[in-house]
C-alpha cells in the first residue's frame, strides 16, 4: 500500500466532525457559514516593495511583491508580467518535507495567481517601460509558515494585500538599456479580488474547512469574485465529486460573503497606509 | 516549588542526583528544555511544557493505525517517530500471513491502546497491546503530552476528578491523546475542561486551576 499523503484523520474523529457539521457547526464551534477569525496585517517585510501576512484561524500566511524589469512575453508586447510562487515551509506541518515545491503548492501558486489575473486586479497595461521592449515583472511569493487548512484564501488574502500596499522604483529607458529613477510609482490597480474555499464533507458544504476538515474532505471549490461580485476564477480539489447544485451553492454562498473580506482587506490596508 | 526555565538556565548547584532534562557541568546543573524545574529530595527534574511525546519503555500510548501490511501495522503516537505492532499481537498467536489479512482485525484510523516494548535507534518504536486494546468514544482530544503525563503521574488522582465530574469514560494516554465516551452534556463538560488544561501554559498550578473548574 502507498503511504498515504498529508494528515490520516482517526475514524473517531472522522465520526466527531461529521456529527458536529450534521448538527450545523464545524468542529471548533463556528457555524457552516463562518470563517475563523481573519488578521490581516499589511508591511511586514520592509525590503519588499510590498507584504502582508494573514492569520486565517491557525494557518499562517505572509506574501512579499517585488518589481523587476524584463522583456514582454511575444504574445503580449504591451503588458508587465505577474508571476505568483508559493512555498509551504517545512516547519508549517509534521508532514510537510523540504525540497521543491511539491504539486499542492504549485496548484496553491497557480489559483493565487488565476484569481488576480482573472479579476483584472493588476492593470497590466500600466507596467509597461516600453513596448515590445522592457515591462515590469511583479514576483508575488507566497510563504506559508503554518498551516490550519484553507491556504487558498489564506495566500490569496495575504497576496491581495501585498499588491495592495506595493510601490516600486520608476525605470526610464536610455537607449535600449532600463535606468532605476528615485521616483516611485504604486502599483496599477483596478480591481480586488476576493477568493472564498468550500469544502464538501459528507452531505455538507461548509465555508473555510480547517486542516483536519480537508482530511476528510471529498471535495473542495474555491470561488473568487471581483470587486462586483461577479465570478472570475474557480478551481476544485479533491477526488470526489459535486453536483451541479453544489456549485451554484457555492457561488450564490461566496457571493453573500465576499464584500465581509473585500472591506476586511481594505480596512487593512487602509489602516497600514495611514499609520495606524 | 518549581520555576520556569529555558535551555541554559542553571537550574541547581551542588551535589545532587541528576533526575532528567537537565546537564551537568561539573556542579551546575543546566536545564536543556523549556518546562519547570524542581530541585528537591536530591533530584534535579525539569518537566517538559512543549515538544512531541518522547517514547520511553513502559508508557501506555493510545496510538492510531496508519498503515496496515501483513505482518505488523504502523501506529502513529503522536511522537516524531511512529510506533509498530506485529501482525501475531491481534491474534495472540503466530499466523501465517498468507492466509490471515491484518485487515480483517484492524483499519487505517482506528485508535488503540498499546504499551512501549522496545526502543531502538533508527528504528519504530515497538509496541505491545493492552489487555483491552480497542478504544473506542465520541470524542478525542489532544493536549500537550508534558501536561498528560503531568496529569496521569498526579498523586491527587486528577484523573478519576475529570471521570467523576463530566460523567464520561475516560481514556487517556500518556502521550497526549484522550478519548471520552459519553453523552453531549459529559462531552461539553469533558470539552471545557480540556480548554482549561491548555490555556494553562505552566504545569506549576494545573492542579488548582482544575480544581477550580472542577468544584
Amino acid at each position: 500500500m502507498m503511504p498515504k499523503k498529508g494528515p490520516i484523520i482517526s475514524n473517531l474523529r472522522k465520526d466527531q466532525i461529521l456529527k458536529s457539521l450534521s448538527e450545523g457547526r464545524h468542529i471548533d464551534g463556528r457555524d457552516l457559514t463562518s470563517q475563523r477569525p481573519l488578521e490581516i496585517t499589511p508591511g511586514i517585510i520592509e525590503k519588499a516593495e510590498g507584504s502582508a501576512s494573514v492569520k486565517l484561524g491557525g494557518t499562517h500566511v505572509i506574501a512579499g511583491v517585488k518589481v523587476e524589469v524584463d522583456t514582454p512575453f511575444p504574445d503580449t508586447p504591451s503588458e508587465g508580467i505577474l508571476i505568483v510562487n508559493a512555498e509551504v515551509l517545512p516547519t508549517a506541518s509534521e508532514y510537510q518535507e523540504p525540497g521543491p515545491p511539491d504539486e499542492d503548492s504549485i496548484e496553491l501558486a497557480r489559483v493565487v495567481d488565476r484569481g488576480i489575473r482573472e479579476s483584472k486586479m493588476v492593470d497590466f497595461s500600466k507596467l509597461v517601460i516600453e513596448p515590445a521592449k522592457q515591462v515590469y515583472t511583479v514576483f508575488v511569493d507566497i510563504s506559508v509558515l503554518s498551516m490550519d487548512g484553507n491556504l487558498f484564501d489564506a495566500s490569496s488574502y495575504a497576496a491581495v494585500a501585498a499588491l495592495m500596499t506595493s510601490s516600486f522604483n520608476v525605470y526610464r529607458m536610455e537607449g535600449d538599456v532600463p535606468v532605476k529613477t528615485e521616483d516611485k510609482m504604486a502599483m496599477p490597480l483596478a480591481d480586488l479580488a476576493v477568493s472564498l474555499t468550500f469544502a464538501k464533507i459528507g452531505g455538507s458544504l461548509v465555508i473555510d474547512p480547517t486542516w483536519e476538515e480537508e482530511g476528510i474532505m471529498d471535495a473542495r471549490l474555491t470561488a473568487v469574485y471581483d470587486s462586483d461580485g461577479r465570478l472570475c476564477a474557480m478551481q476544485k480539489g479533491g477526488s470526489g465529486g459535486l453536483k451541479i447544485d453544489d456549485v451554484f451553492q457555492v457561488v450564490d454562498a461566496g457571493k453573500a460573503k465576499y464584500l465581509d473580506i473585500r472591506k476586511k482587506i481594505v480596512e487593512a490596508v487602509e489602516n497600514a497606509k495611514s499609520g495606524n | 516549588m518549581s520555576k520556569s526555565v529555558v535551555p541554559g538556565d542553571l537550574v541547581a548547584k551542588g551535589n545532587y542526583r541528576i533526575y532528567s532534562n537537565v546537564i551537568k557541568n561539573d556542579d551546575k546543573f543546566y536545564s536543556i528544555f523549556v518546562g519547570s524545574a524542581e530541585v528537591a529530595g536530591g533530584k534535579v527534574r525539569v518537566t517538559r511544557l512543549s515538544g512531541p511525546y518522547i517514547p520511553k519503555i513502559g508508557d501506555q500510548v493510545i496510538g492510531m493505525i496508519t498503515d496496515v501490511q501483513p505482518l505488523a501495522a504502523t501506529v502513529d503516537i503522536n511522537s516524531y517517530i511512529n510506533g509498530f505492532i506485529m501482525a501475531n499481537a491481534f491474534y495472540k498467536k503466530r499466523i501465517d500471513p498468507s492466509k490471515r489479512d491484518l485487515s480483517e482485525k484492524v483499519r487505517i484510523g482506528d485508535l488503540l491502546s498499546a504499551r512501549v516494548n522496545r526502543i531502538e535507534r533508527g528504528r519504530d518504536v515497538s509496541l505491545t497491546l493492552e489487555q483491552k486494546w480497542r478504544v473506542d468514544g465520541d470524542a478525542i482530544f489532544y493536549i500537550s503530552p508534558a501536561k498528560a503525563a503531568y496529569l496521569l503521574k498526579s498523586k491527587s488522582n486528577i484523573i478519576n476528578k475529570i471521570k467523576a465530574y463530566t460523567g464520561a469514560g475516560i481514556v487517556m494516554g500518556i502521550n497526549g491523546l484522550i478519548v471520552a465516551k459519553g453523552e453531549k452534556d459529559s462531552i461539553d463538560k469533558i470539552t471545557a475542561v480540556i480548554k482549561a488544561i491548555e490555556s494553562q501554559v505552566e504545569l506549576y498550578g494545573l492542579e488548582d486551576v482544575l480544581k477550580g473548574v472542577l468544584s
